[in-house]
């Protein structure tokens, strides 16, 4: 089995030069928004993911290659099994994501990376803490279990993550029709990052955009209709340990104060925003509104 | 062991140097509130189900005097508060009023809300105690 790098952390210059090169962009054109205090933020979370990832991940590694041995077919390293893993750990984090958008339990630990009201590559960094916690590895075992080697699929797990950073961006537009087709973009993944009614829950796309067509999750960007970032109940902190842990204390609260195991499946397992009294917003009930408004551009 | 934590050495470096560089390049103006039917406009766009109240022709509020927070009375007795955060505005419609401390230049709202514990309104002296006392008349 081949030693491969951790193609991340060989990357973390590049992420560094691309956010000095946007924020004098930023400064030069005035277009796109840099905040310290939030950029700090973005920043710290990442760090705070790194050493989670430290602390967990061998963890993690061990399951996948505890799986591995049960195998059901031995792919090896041929350069189609590349490929092929490429794509369906792409496929892979589509459902990781969507999941983590629709299901509160998923959506506490990835929450953080949606924090921010800013778009910017800053923001890409902003990675969870607490990915382990939530089992969101869980979506990657399959590929261990199908037979591809665990150093591919953790290296091509890495080139989806650097390929999901320069999309975090205002500076880039629209790109060629053909590639807007196929792959995941600095427009479709604004729409994901935006809290616009029309824009909430969608493109869950890593790398490839085609899942969202296919699966009926894909929203343009509309040029009348700037995206507005962030969640649905911004924080009123730039603290990283509030971002990184809101949403479990908020489950644990709720949990508390659940009455049946009706309402305390709801409070872990419910979209976010569900409340046993209904007395919170989902993206259902927010749409609906939004819907009996005639659908209005913000 | 030693390389992971140079990275982590060199990653929190980079983390200070970038936040630095954007205060020195000037990123990020201070946001402020114009004025109460901006504020209003800002929980309606938080929460569509929220009607600003609207008195003598003029959206019915508090806005604070240095334009970094807003309380906006909602037609249906709700709360709405708006808050600036660096350059961006924070909203939430309060499921209750919140409890009021007096602060030396206005009123400080306590919430039940880990992620906005607290919001400081700079107010006269007069106007902190008309609003303490129609907070405190409210249900």
């Amino acid at each position: 089995m081949p030693d491969l790098p951790d193609p991340v952390t060989l990357a973390i210059p590049a992420f560094v030069g691309l956010i000095v090169l946007e924020m004098l962009l930023v400064r030069a054109t005035g277009r796109g928004a840099y905040e310290p205090r939030d950029t700090f933020t973005s920043l710290a979370l990442g760090f705070g993911s790194t050493v989670s990832g430290l602390i967990f991940g061998g963890a993690v590694l061990a399951l996948g290659v505890w799986l591995y041995r049960f195998r059901l077919f031995d792919i090896g390293w041929s350069w189609w099994a590349w490929g092929l893993c490429f794509v369906l750990d792409d496929f892979a984090y589509y459902w990781f994501h969507r999941t983590a958008h629709r299901v509160r339990w998923f959506w506490a630990s990835h929450v953080i990376h949606h924090s921010s009201q800013h778009y910017n590559l800053s923001t890409a960094l902003r990675q969870t803490w607490t990915g382990p916690i939530s089992l969101a590895f869980v979506f990657r075992l399959p590929l261990f279990l199908a037979g591809f080697p665990p150093a591919m699929i953790l290296f091509c797990g890495g080139l989806n993550l650097i390929y999901q950073f320069w999309i975090h961006t205002e500076m880039v537009d629209r790109l060629p029709r053909w590639f807007e087709a196929v792959m995941n973009t600095p427009s479709h993944h604004r729409v994901h990052h935006a809290t616009n009614p029309r824009y909430l829950d969608a493109n869950y796309a890593g790398v490839f955009i085609v899942w969202d067509r296919l699966f009926g999750s894909f929203v343009p960007e509309r040029a009348d209709e700037p995206c507005r970032y962030g969640i649905v109940r911004n924080l009123g902190t730039f603290n990283p340990f509030v971002a990184a842990f809101h949403e479990w204390i908020g489950i644990a609260r709720d949990l508390a104060h659940a009455r049946s195991w009706r309402e305390r499946w709801g409070c872990v397992a419910g979209p976010p925003g569900w409340s046993p009294d209904g007395s919170r917003d989902t993206t259902e009930i927010i749409r609906a509104r939004w819907q009996a408004l005639g659908e209005p551009a913000e | 062991m030693l390389g992971q934590l140079a990275i982590l050495a060199g990653s929190f470096i980079a983390i200070v140097l970038l936040a630095l560089l954007c205060r020195v390049l000037g990123l990020g103006r201070v946001a402020t509130i114009e004025s109460l039917a901006a504020a209003g406009a800002a929980v309606r766009r938080h929460q569509l189900s929220f009607t600003p109240a609207m008195g003598d022709g003029q959206t019915a509020g508090v806005l604070a005097r240095d334009g970094k927070a807003a309380l906006v009375f909602g037609a249906d007795g709700r709360l709405g508060l708006v808050v600036a955060l660096g350059d961006r505005l924070v909203a939430r419609v309060l499921p209750r009023p919140p409890a009021v401390e007096t602060a030396t230049d206005g009123l400080t709202l306590r919430l039940d809300d880990i992620t906005l514990p607290r919001v400081h309104l700079a107010l006269t002296a007069a106007d902190a105690a008309a609003l303490t006392d129609r907070l405190g008349a409210l249900p």
